[in-house]
């Protein structure tokens, strides 16, 4: 029982400390207890409210697959460093994620490696 | 420092003093329009203008503790954990670029700005520029045929001591107070602010006679921040979500590009 009580209670302390800073939507349609990787070439990135999002294209298996990836407003990612010219079409990149947990090939950024070798993230400066 | 020392005691008797006058009026039958106690001081105690940022945890949770809903209310909070832990975002009509209007807007964690002249208390949120007056100059809420419902509704302040007190009726039925707490035209809210060593904290009382069992407590943290407000509007041809016919919020296709 008390070890029960005690998972529950560090399970709740992790969710605490891992929820998202920025919330526009509950990130419930995240699966924020994996991380998946992709590396992968820029389609697109779209730096608008209410959310920026970056499109990766990968090739697994001889198919090439589409990879959607949500990231917070451009408000939270200026603060965080990002600028409309972050990203570029054709840039490779890896990027990390915490997949969509219907399937939708995607999901919640975890951070981007950039070309440069520069690791960028959500952190911002508040 | 003997002198800060009196100074402490000699406000610690008057905040005594204050709170013990201040529940005299709470008992006498207050107008509803107009619930200012007679002792409201004369002047703002304190100017909340400048830049302020919600603190976490309470920013990214909603409000906490759980709201004490009555049966049936709580059947749609449970409807909404239960398919939330499931992954599903039901009812959050947050991802859908709509007002949020109080009190949903202040579980946002963007920073605020807050100017304050002699007639009213003006709050600028940079989550989706939304804008809410709190008016200070002794005026009552319109009376039930000249309030018109809105999202942020009709706010009026006062201070009691060293506390500024916000009383809000008039808040429209959209959206829910948080995911899965829906409310009626009856909602009241009653914020007390005060200073901190880091900003200030509010705590809000909201009172339901549909909804809850009895007032739900809860607050906000806000810090001191440098952070300048920048523009924010949210387009819904740039938004990816929509809610399901099961009422469900999901990632739709990106648009043609």
């Amino acid at each position: 029982m008390s070890g029960l009580k005690y998972l529950t209670l560090a399970t709740a302390t992790t969710a605490l400390l891992s929820a998202p800073a920025w919330a526009h939507h509950s990130a419930a349609m995240f699966d924020r207890q994996k991380t998946s990787s992709v590396a992968g070439t820029i389609k697109k990135y779209q730096f608008s409210n209410p959310h920026a999002w970056i499109y990766v294209t990968a090739t697994e298996d001889g198919v090439q697959k589409e990879y959607s990836i949500e990231m917070t407003s451009p408000n939270l990612l200026g603060r965080a460093g990002w600028r409309p010219g972050t990203l570029k079409t054709g840039d490779k990149v890896v990027v990390r994620y915490h997949p969509f947990r219907d399937g939708t090939t995607g999901g919640q950024i975890v951070d981007v490696t950039l070309p440069t070798g520069k690791v960028m993230t959500e952190q911002a400066i508040n | 420092m003997a002198f800060v020392k009196m100074q402490t005691r000699l406000s610690m008797v008057a905040a005594c003093a204050l709170a013990l006058m201040a529940t005299a009026p709470a008992q006498a039958a207050t107008d509803p329009l107009n619930p200012r106690p007679a002792n409201a001081a004369a002047k703002p105690t304190f100017d909340l203008t400048g830049n302020w940022w919600v603190t976490q945890p309470e920013g990214a949770a909603g409000f906490k503790p759980d709201p004490p809903l009555k049966p049936e209310p709580m059947k749609v909070w449970q409807e909404v954990n239960d398919k939330r832990a499931g992954g599903e975002n039901f009812r959050d009509k947050s991802g859908l670029c709509l007002p949020l209007g109080m009190p949903l807007i202040l579980t946002r964690v963007y920073p605020i700005q807050v100017v304050q002249d002699a007639k009213k208390i003006t709050i600028i949120y940079e989550y989706e520029n939304n804008v809410r007056w709190i008016f200070i100059d002794g005026r009552p809420h319109p009376g039930p045929d000249d309030l018109i419902p809105t999202f942020m509704g009709h706010s009026i302040g006062w201070w009691e001591g060293d506390t500024l007190v916000v009383d809000t009726i008039g808040m429209n039925e959209e959206p829910d107070i948080q995911p899965g707490v829906p409310h009626t035209k009856d909602l009241h809210i009653v914020e007390r602010i005060k200073l901190t060593p880091e900003g200030f904290n509010d705590e809000l009382t909201l009172t339901d006679p549909n909804l809850f069992e009895k007032p739900w407590v809860t607050a906000k943290r806000y810090k001191k921040s440098d952070s300048e407000l920048q523009e924010y509007h949210c387009l819904p041809e740039n938004n990816h979500f929509a809610v399901g016919a099961d009422g469900v919020l999901r990632a739709v296709e990106p648009p043609k590009q």
